[in-house]
Parts: structure tokens; sequence; C-alpha cells
């Protein structure tokens, strides 16, 4: 196991430089003029050298190996550059960032599992009665619209008319606190924070920013966790296992959590990985509607801007995180299923 | 399970009660789209980072109510201008203070604090000058921000009356740095105590460039002590900085009545009041921009009450409509913008673009280079119902690049009316009949996302278009095809840079109001539309004067060549009378050679809360000014 | 056959074969139903002026409407049966008819080709095992490692000048990032269906790779798959929507629901006023997806072996 984990972490940096390179030739496609754009703040050149001194300036005309082993030998030393679209150091917009979209995926973690599966299993126990039908339908809306429709009609309802749920991240009244150096920010995430600096109020008030997104980016998921953990409890039940555990007389509730929903959750855990890329990719918009400062949010500003120097940025640490999450899924998987062997 | 949910209501029930229990009657919220770049006066060029930097800082002039060429002093207390209009004198104002001071700690060092918040104590050792307003600080601002001139930046402005010159890597190419900074200081100096700015010509709309955001005036002690330039002919280490360079790219120090609080790029900038301010303190307590950009979110903020002013793009204008019939909102407006939309004509589209167009099927990179064509999509534009439909009627078609309200605007100057048979014609003439017979293709483009401009494309596309039937009648089979193709902005401005666009819609707003501001990048050959049109591809160009008759009718090489010589003599004419003609010389020029199709001027709205007071329109302002407003 | 009538006897499963039959009615039939102003381009959307604000259904019976146009006694945008979007006045019914469509061509070829490119690396990768999955597996890594919209957002700058927006570009995007999650799923069941016993024994009696890998192992490890599958055909038309405001995706008045949904983002505040933005396409669209859901599920509980003959909890 420990072999096999070491094994797995050792590639992750030739994987770094792969995909760099990957998204540094998708760049070098590009003719400089149009990434001399970003640095020219949204504006048309108002004179005919304009744009030709803004690519000598930031040296967008060298080539293209050129510039990446500059960017490499940079990196190394830990000079990740200037995020243009961040307005922060490339790194330090992944750690202000980072903090925000982690805490918006940890927080829909717990819907998206517990009341996915949840459904899938009451699905599943319900097969083909009125509460199957139901939950599939319910779900299945889910999945049938961008995010952006229900982030907006939460947004319509619950803050614009009831004004119970507000956007953004934290209430003005949590920022003055902080410029005034009231609370201090250890993680990046409020509630954790809150907890910390033992502000219940502040607690309060970001938890209840965060409903709405949470909400977004779970309805969106359910669908998938539902269909997957009904039909895995579908075969489950089915098995010879359960029909013994029911013939021994065990209570229907021990069945189907002890015996069955166990193994069901195995095709959960493959789950894992693209759970994770849903949500990472499902933050974007829900950012976006939500006006939540995170990653989803800077990386496509990033993306459509062209500042290559942050996408890099977010590339590697994307990377990073999506490596690390499988393997740990792998792990999981290995741990759920006796039968499977990691080499 | 149910433990949970009650946990849950608890939460939500102190949550609910937190957030009632926060006021917020002194604090001025808006929303807005984007973020701002910098809060360097002399690097910033956007209006976001413009709105905060005329917040904090403060200018020679400023704007007088509503006017947009009627000044009165602000950190100046008089200036005058000499007889030939070249030197500009300036007195300065006495006993100002910026937000932060000097103050001479028991140590020996010098700190700088916040003046609303001194001690006595440290008020007495305030060090003369540093965080207080001198000629000095007037005229190191000023030689900062044209040393300055980073790439892409404000100050070729300034440069034009200044210097005669573009750029100062231009210059100091020539003639060395050491002579550049002599030069500069001369043009710009310090002579008894009074700022002297001597220009290379006469230019009417100095003054409204002295205005403008990029002259506001830094203390000098301040920025040294941040480690930007010490005022020397060591110029060259602070030249053409990036963004997060500059010394003062996220820290201010300004005069005005608010000061900064906090910028968290991306995401908010807040202001706080300046108690000590010199014209008496603002009604509002503190100030906050958030950059909210979905469209959707704002319009929430609103109805939810946690904005007070949002950013409203013209398409969803029908949305804001209920609100202001319940009075659950205030419109102000329509008032004139100091901004145009119009279609631009590439008379020679570059080679190797993706849209050259064709004729009978051949390319033909010169398509637009003949009048007729370019008369007949005139024509054929039906900007009556353009405006009406897709900007509620809110804009103005306008004759020739000068916007109404401002010199040179000809209320009798002729623009083509919506006339199809007119169009029709023309196509017929175009290119010897050829266009007409064999056909041509040519692609409209406009950014993505950019609703407005779609619109008048495809409006010119449909009846362009609508010509194939009349010549399939005639027997003509090869179709005329117009195409209309949006592109994302970084794409859009590298083609339109490149000249590779044929017929583009893009915007202009106005840098200061002045009619030179429209006739240099829609006319002269390096301005910002004009040097992407190709216009010296029309040669042999006779003249005859209409308006400004004492000047003689000639032949110029070109028509590019015409439009130089008349803008740079209007730019350099004292008398404003003579100066008009000119702008009306121009103005039909630009209308008979229709060198633009769809030039309208548009009028902008404003959306408030009701309780939102104080607010005037000034189309120079670049965004709101907080100092004059208050709720209630 | 038996399985063809298997599926017709669940009402269920009749359900959504029904449904997804009427949607290839409608997209067969588009151009009767939702005759093109534009013969050679039916794909653009019927216009129906130039106003930025959406303009309600101009009919009040919506069926009725449909009926006058099928009849060609008016024209479309006379009627409006569902009313025009914002942005542009794009009919609704315009675009929904044909959409039906896109729908169908993006869905299915997107979703065929990511699953054969799928199935294939991942069966290899889980059945040969060793040095072949690692590298597999870590090719999946780099696809997964970078991020799709950022990807998606890149190659739209690059490719707009030249090859311009259009659904070939998107639909390349989708396969390219889509593949990935077939190719885990897949490994993953294979990976636990391989040391079963009836793999063991086909191996020991002597079978060739080819021949266990298509008749033990797929066979039982497809049905997550091809749940899941089943659920994509639907979903990349909403992808298409996702991908409109990134610059990529098909052009702007491409007959595509997602594009429906775009025009409608920026009004779905006011829904109370413009309802018909979001409840036309909207439905539409989940009758689709639920659609290839039913015949998906039922396809599952048809051909699962192991659910044969057994079907009660």
């Amino acid at each position: 196991m420990v072999a096999y984990i070491v094994r797995r972490l050792m590639l992750l940096p030739l994987l770094m430089f792969l995909v760099t390179l990957f998204v540094f030739g998708i760049f070098s496609l590009l003719p400089p003029k149009q990434r001399a754009s970003l640095y020219l703040a949204g504006d048309v050149p108002k004179s005919p050298d304009a744009m030709e001194r803004v690519i000598e300036r930031y040296g967008l005309n060298q080539p293209f190996h050129i510039q990446y082993l500059r960017w490499i030998s940079h990196i190394l030393r830990g000079d990740f550059g200037w995020s243009k679209t961040a307005q922060r150091p490339v790194l330090g917009a992944l750690a202000h960032y980072f903090p925000a979209t982690l805490e918006l995926a940890l927080w829909a973690i717990i819907p998206v599992i517990f009341v996915g599966i949840w459904l899938g299993i009451l699905s599943a126990t319900h097969h083909n009665k009125p509460l199957d039908h139901f939950t599939r339908v319910f779900a299945l809306i889910g999945w049938s619209f961008p995010s952006y429709v229900y982030g907006l009609l939460l947004i319509m309802v619950f803050y614009a008319s009831l004004r119970w749920f507000p956007v953004g991240r934290v209430s003005d009244w949590v920022l003055r606190l902080e410029s005034a150096g009231l609370f201090r920010n250890y993680t990046g995430m409020y509630t954790i924070d809150a907890i910390l600096n033992g502000r219940p109020d502040v607690l309060a008030d970001a938890l209840r920013h965060m409903v709405m997104p949470v909400l977004t980016l779970a309805y969106i998921q359910w669908a998938l966790l539902l269909r997957v953990t009904r039909s895995s409890m579908l075969e489950t039940l089915r098995q010879e296992y359960v029909m013994t555990a029911r013939a021994k007389g065990l209570p229907e509730r021990a069945v189907i959590y002890k015996h069955a929903a166990r193994n069901a959750m195995i095709p959960v855990a493959t789950m894992g990985g693209l759970l994770l890329i849903g949500l990472l990719n499902g933050v974007v918009i829900t950012e976006t509607v939500f006006n939540y400062p995170g990653m989803g949010r800077w990386a496509a500003t990033a993306a459509s801007q062209l500042d290559i120097l942050s996408v890099l940025g977010f590339t590697l640490f994307n990377c990073a995180l999506l490596v690390l999450g499988n393997l740990f899924v792998d792990i999981l998987y290995a741990l759920i299923d006796p039968r499977i062997r990691l080499e | 399970m149910w433990r949970k949910i009650l946990v849950l209501a608890a939460i939500g029930v102190l949550g609910i009660w937190a957030w009632a229990q926060v006021p917020n009657p002194d604090t001025y919220i808006e929303a807005t789209i984007g973020d701002l770049q910098t809060l360097d006066p002399a690097w910033h060029y956007d209006t976001a980072s413009a709105t905060a930097i005329f917040n904090i800082y403060e200018t020679l002039v400023f704007y007088d109510g509503e006017y947009v060429d009627r000044f009165i002093p602000m950190l100046a207390t008089s200036w005058e201008i000499s007889e030939d209009g070249r030197v500009y004198t300036f007195y300065i104002r006495e006993g100002i203070r910026f937000h932060y001071v000097g103050v001479k700690t028991p140590e020996g060092t010098i700190v700088w604090k916040d003046y609303d918040t001194l001690t006595p104590e440290e008020e007495a050792n305030i060090v003369p000058g540093y965080g207080e307003l001198t000629p000095e600080d007037v005229v190191y601002s000023l030689r900062r921000a044209v040393l300055q001139d980073r790439s892409g930046g404000p100050i070729h402005m300034i440069l034009e009356p200044l210097l005669d010159i573009h750029a100062i890597s231009e210059l100091a190419e020539k003639v060395g740095d050491e002579e550049v900074f002599q030069i500069v200081s001369e043009a710009i100096k310090l002579v008894d105590g009074k700022v002297v700015i001597t220009l290379a010509f006469p230019f009417a709309p100095f003054i409204q460039i002295l205005a403008g955001t990029w002259c506001a005036i830094i203390d000098k002690e301040w920025a040294i002590s941040l480690g930007d330039w010490d005022g020397s002919a060591n110029w060259r280490p602070w030249h053409d900085p990036k963004a997060e360079e500059s010394k003062l790219f996220n820290v201010a120090n300004g005069t005005g009545p608010f000061k900064l609080d906090r910028w968290v790029p991306g995401e908010y900038i807040s202001f706080v009041r300046y108690e000590k301010y010199w014209r008496g303190p603002a009604k509002l307590a503190r100030a906050i921009i958030k950059v909210v950009p979905e469209w959707g979110t704002r319009l929430a903020m609103f109805e939810a009450g946690d904005a007070d002013v949002i950013a409203v793009p013209r398409a969803y204008v029908a949305a804001m409509e209920p609100l202001v019939q319940a009075g659950k909102a205030k419109m102000h407006g329509p008032f004139p913008g100091a901004i145009a939309q119009s279609g631009f004509f590439n008379f020679l589209v570059a080679e190797g673009s993706p849209f050259i167009p064709e004729l009978g099927g051949q390319p033909k990179p010169d398509l637009l280079a003949d009048i007729h064509i370019r008369r007949a999509f005139n024509y054929a534009m039906d900007l009556d119902t353009y405006i009406k439909e897709a900007w509620l009627g809110e804009a103005w078609p306008v004759g020739g690049p000068v916007i109404k309200g401002r010199l040179g605007y000809n209320p009798d100057q002729p623009i083509y009316p919506f006339d199809l048979e007119k169009a029709e014609q023309e196509l017929r003439l175009a290119w010897g009949g050829e266009a007409w017979k064999k056909g041509f293709r040519l692609v409209i483009t406009y950014n993505t996302g950019n609703v407005m401009r779609k619109f008048a494309a495809e409006m010119l596309e449909y009846n362009i278009e609508s010509f194939n039937e009349i010549r399939a009648k005639e027997g003509y089979t090869d179709p005329i095809v117009i195409e209309v193709r949006d592109l994302p902005w970084p794409t859009y401005l590298a083609m339109m840079d490149d000249k590779q666009l044929a017929l583009f819609f893009v915007g202009w707003l106005e840098d200061y109001a002045h009619p030179h501001n429209w006739v240099h990048p829609y006319m002269f050959r390096t301005g910002a539309f004009a040097m992407n049109q190709n216009f010296h591809v029309i040669e042999n160009v006779e003249f005859t004067p209409v308006y400004a008759t004492w000047l003689p009718a000639k032949t110029y090489a070109t028509l590019q060549d015409l439009f130089d010589e008349l803008v740079d003599l209007a730019k350099r004419e004292p008398d404003l009378k003579k100066a008009e003609l000119l702008y009306f010389e121009l103005n039909r020029l630009a209308v008979d050679y229709a060198i633009n199709v769809a030039h309208i001027q548009l009028l902008t709205r404003r959306y408030e809360q009701p309780w939102v007071h104080g607010w005037y329109y000034n189309p120079a302002f670049p965004g709101t000014y907080f100092y004059v407003l208050w709720k209630g | 056959m038996k399985t063809f009538l298997k599926l017709l006897k669940n009402p269920i499963s009749l359900m959504g074969i029904l449904l997804l039959l009427f949607f290839a009615a409608v997209a067969i039939a588009a151009p009767w139903l939702a005759p093109p102003p534009w013969p050679r381009e039916p794909y653009r959307i019927a216009r129906c002026g130039f106003s930025p604000t959406p303009r309600p259904p101009g009919i009040n019976n919506p069926l009725q409407g449909i009926w006058l146009i099928v009849t060609r006694q008016a024209k479309i945008c006379e009627v409006r049966p569902f009313g025009t979007t914002g942005e542009g006045q794009y009919d609704i019914y315009y675009g929904l008819v044909w959409g039906t469509r896109t729908a169908f061509k993006v869905g299915i070829y997107i979703t065929g080709m990511s699953l054969a490119i799928g199935l294939i690396l991942g069966s290899i990768s889980a059945y040969f095992g060793r040095w072949i999955d690692e590298v597999i597996m870590r090719i999946v890594d780099v696809f997964m490692a970078f991020p799709f919209l950022v990807a998606a957002i890149t190659l739209a700058a690059v490719l707009q000048p030249t090859i311009g927006r259009g659904i070939v570009t998107a639909m390349i995007a989708l396969i390219a990032f889509g593949w990935m999650g077939y190719a885990r799923l897949i490994r993953g069941d294979i990976l636990s269906i391989k040391e079963r016993d009836y793999v063991q024994a086909a191996r020991a009696a002597g079978a060739g790779h080819l021949r266990i890998l298509f008749r033990h192992i797929l066979p039982n490890a497809i049905y997550p798959t091809l749940v899941v599958a089943s659920m994509d055909i639907g979903s990349y038309v909403i992808s298409f929507a996702a991908l409109s405001f990134l610059g990529l995706g098909a052009e702007v008045g491409y007959a595509d629901w997602g594009q429906m949904l775009s025009f409608a983002r920026n009004w779905i505040s006011r829904l109370n006023e413009f309802w018909w933005i979001i409840v036309y396409p909207g439905t539409t669209l989940i009758l689709f997806v639920l659609a290839w859901n039913l015949v998906g599920d039922a396809l599952r509980d048809i051909l699962d072996p192991r659910l044969r003959g057994r079907i009660t909890v």
C-alpha cells in the first residue's frame, strides 16, 4: 500500500510538467496581441504603438520555449508571477481563493453525499413505487439545468424577496471587523475562523451566506449520486447474502444499512473522482452567480482574459488537487472492497 | 436526524436576527461590473480606477456643476492663460493637508499618520511639506506622470500638447534621458511659487485634461518615502512600470473628501470619510464599491436593499421598470452620455485576415474603399428602428464624430436617412456595377456579449441581403452575403489592431470633453480607430471648404492627409469661432466620405434607491462623486 | 426481440420510449413544424425584431398557435406560440423544434465517442493491469487534472478567428474532456469483477484475453457505465448552455436548447414577468433528459442478468 502511494505521488511532478506544457502550448498558439489586451484594461489601444509597447514590456513576443523555461526557473524559486486578473501574486491568489472554494465544497459535500445516498436508498427500497418516481424526477430536474438557473431562482426568492439568505461570503460588518483587526483570518475559511475567534455571530453570518450556493451545488450532484446509488442498491438487494440475511430474520433496517448499503457504496466511491471534478467545475458558475470570490470564478476570468500566469498557477494547483483526490478515492475504494488489490 | 434539523434551524434564526441588526444609513454601496486596475493616478486609464481616484485625490481645477467646459478652482486658487494660449500659470491653494501626514517621532524618524486621528502632540510634530500641499507637489505630480508614461496609458493625451510627441521613450531615444528631464522640467516648472506649464502649441482642451484624474496631485514626500521617483534626472527606473510595480498601485494618500479604507482586488473597495477635508467633511461616512459581475445578482442586491446603485446594462433596463413604477427605485436621466457607438469601415483589410471581403467570389481587401458601398450601407441602416427598439429611443444619430454638447457639433449637419431605394442606387454604382452584378461578401464583427452592437450589425445584414431578391429577378444569382460574427474581446482588439477587421462596431468613451477627443480617434492617422481604417487608400482627394471658407481649395495626396491637416489646424486654433467652423468641416467630411455607419451618441440612465439624494449629472465624471451624496 | 417486448411491457420504460419517439418525430418533422425563414440555414433561429426584452407569446393557446404555423396560416413571428427570448427576439418555438435535432446529434455523438474511447482505454487498463494500467491512468489524470472550463475557454480563444464558433469545436472539447469518467468507471467495475469466480474459471479453461474481456467481464461490468451514459446523452445539451458564456458552444442564434437557456439567464430574476423564457425550454429539457433516463434504467433492469426474474423488494 505504501509503495503504491509513494509511486503515485512521485508521478505528480511529471504530471504537472506535462499539463503545464500543454497549457503553455495552447497559449503559444495565440498571437501576442491577443495576450496584450489583458494589459490594456478593457480599452481599445489608443495609439499605433500602444500594443507593440505592451508586448515589449511584458515579453509577449519571445519564443515559446524561452517563455516556458523562464517560467519554470521562476517556479523553482517559488515565484509564480503576478496574476493580472486577481491583482496579486499568483500564489497569493491561490491562497486567497482556495479556502473560499474549499469551504464551499466541504459544506456542499455533506448534503451531496448524505442526501444523495439517502435518496438513492429510498428510491431503491421503494422500487417502482410513487416515491421512487418522485425522487427520481426531483433529482433529474436538478441535472437538467445549468446551475445558474437554480442559483438565480433561489436568489430571486430567498434573497430579493424574502431577504433570508444573502449573496457574497460575509456581510459588510464582518469585513469591517476584519479591517479593524478585530477578526483574524487563520484559515481563510470564515466558518472555521469564526469558531477560532469565538464569534458565533460571524459563524451564523457565514453559514447564512452559504445556504444558497451549497444547495445549488448539491442539487446538481444529487441526480448523479442518486442514480448510481439506486442502481447499485438494486443490484445488491438481490444478491445472495441479502436473501440470507433476510431469511435469518434480521430486521429490514439492518439488512439495508448493514449489508446492502456497504457493498452498494463501491460504485459510489468510484464516483468520488467525478464528484470532485463536478464540484470544482460547478463552482465556476455558482461562485459567479452568488458573487462568492473563489477559485472557480477566478480561473474562469483568468482564462477568458488570457491571463496565462494565473491559468498556469491554477492548473498546477488543480493538478495536485486532483491527483491527491483521486489517490484518496482509490485508497478508499480498496478499503471498502476487499476484493480489490492495489498492485 | 431531528437534532441536525434543530441545530440548523437555530443557526438560521440566529443568523436572521444578526442580519436585521446591521444598519448602514451612512454607508453608500454601489455594485458594478468591473474592478479597478490601480490607484496610481498616472497609471490608470479605466473608469473603475478613475472613479476611486476621483474620490480620493483632487486636481488643480474641477468641473463647475454640470458643465464639462466650465471650471472652478480646486487645488489651484486661480490660473492665467497667456495671450498665445501656450503658457498656463497656476496659483496653488495653501493650508491643505493630505490624508496622511509625516510626523517626526522622538527617535527622529518620520512616520506617516492619519491626519484625522492625530494626537495634539503628533500634530505639533508634523514635518512641513510632509502631507501638506505645496506647489512642489503639483510640479512633482505632473512631471512624474509625464515621465512614467506607461505603455497603453493615458499620458499620450498630455504629451501631445505639452511636447508634441507620442511617447516619452520616443523622445528619449532621440535626445537621451538627461535631456528629456531638462525638457520636461522646462515645460512644467515652478516660478515664484506658481506652477507654470508651457505647451508646444495652443491647445484649448488642456484645462479639461488637467481636470482629469490622471493629473491628480500626490504628495511628493509621501511618494518618495514609498520608494517612488525622487524628482531627479534619474527617472528611467520608474518609467513604464507594470501595474503592480508602481509604488502607488494599492495605496493612496490624497486631498479628496474620502480616504482609501481597503481594496480587496476583485471584490470591493471601501472608502471612509476624510473628516478634516478642506471643504468640510462629506455627509456619507463610508462608501463601498463592490464587484458583482452577474446581472441577476446585482438586481437582487438592489431589490434586497443591499446596494444603493447598481450598474444596469442597457439590454436589461426593462427589468428595472417595475421597480421604478412601484416607487422602489429612482431613475435619473436619460442624459446625453460622453459616449458613442459606431460602425467603422476598414478601407483595406490586411493580408492573412480571415475576414477579407470578396467581390464576385474573389478576395477584394479594399472592397470598402468604394464610396458607393459605404453610402449604400449608410442608407440601408434603419437608425430610427434601431434606436427605438434596441435603445428604447435613448440614443441620437450624429453627423460626424463630434457629439452633441461639444463645441463643433453641427445641428444642421445632414446625415444619411434610411432609404432603401437610395441604398440600391448606390449599390448599383459600386465598383462600376460589379458589386451589384457579381455580388460580394463582407463580415461584420462585434465583441462577444455586446448585444446592442450585435443588433446594429444584424439590421445591416438584413437590409443589405434583402437586395438579393431584386437582384435575382434581374438574373444575378451570386448572392450578396453579409455575415455577422462575434469575437471575444482579446481577439477583437488584436485583430482590430492588425487591421484585419472589415466592418467593426465599437464604442468610444470620451477622455476629455472637447471635439479634438472625437476627431482625433475617428479621423487622425494615429487615432484609435482611424489608424485601423486605412484612409490613405483614397488618393487624389479634392477639397473645397464649405464652412472654414478661409482655407484654400486644394488637392491632397490622400484622404488621410486631408483629415490630418484639418485635425491639426483645429486643435491649434485659438479663435473659438474659427475652431468651430473647422470642426464643422471635419464633421461634414466624415459624413461625405461615409467613414462610419450607425454613428450614434448614447444616452445614459442611472438607477438609485429612493433614499439616495444629492446626485447630479456631469458627463465628465468617471463615476459617482460621493461627496455630494447623502442617504435619508 | 424479447428485450424490446419486455421494454414495452414495463409502464415506466414505455413512457420513456414514447417520449423519445415523440422527440425523434419532432426532430424529423422540423421543416414542417417550423418552416425556416432562411431556407439555406435552417438552424438559424427565426428572429422577431431587435428589442432586447423578451416578448410574450402572441397567442393564448400555444397548441392553436402551432397549428396555425404548421398549416401555414400564419408566420412564426406573428404567432410566437412560446414567446421570444431576450437579447434579440429569438422565437422560442422555432429554437426548440430545430434544437431537438441538435440535441440528438450532440448527445448521441459526444456520448458515443466518449464512451468508445473510455471503454477501450478503461478495459485495457483494468484487464491487463500493472504498468499498462499505470500509464493509462496517468493519462487519465492529465486530462482530468486539466480544468475543463479553463481548457474550453482557452480553446475558444485560440480557435475563434479561424474555425469560428460552432458546435464542432464544442463537441471536440466535450469529448476530449469527457471520456475519462467512463474510463475510470469501467476500470473500477472491471477491477472488482476480474477476480471473481467465473472469470477465474474461464481463465483456467484457457480462454483468450479478448474472449474473457468481451464475454465474461464487460457484460457484467458495463451497467454502471451505461447508467451514467444514459444520463449523459441528455446532459450534453446543457453543457452547451454553460459553454455559450465562455465563447464556446454554438454560434449566437443557432438552434440549440442551451442557447435558449443562455438567453434566459439575465431575465430569470424577473421570471414572474417573463415566465415563458424558462418554462418552455425547461420543460423540453427535462422531458428529454427524463426520456433517456427512463429508457436507460429500463434497459438495465432488463439486461442485468442478476435482476432477471427477481424484481421484488
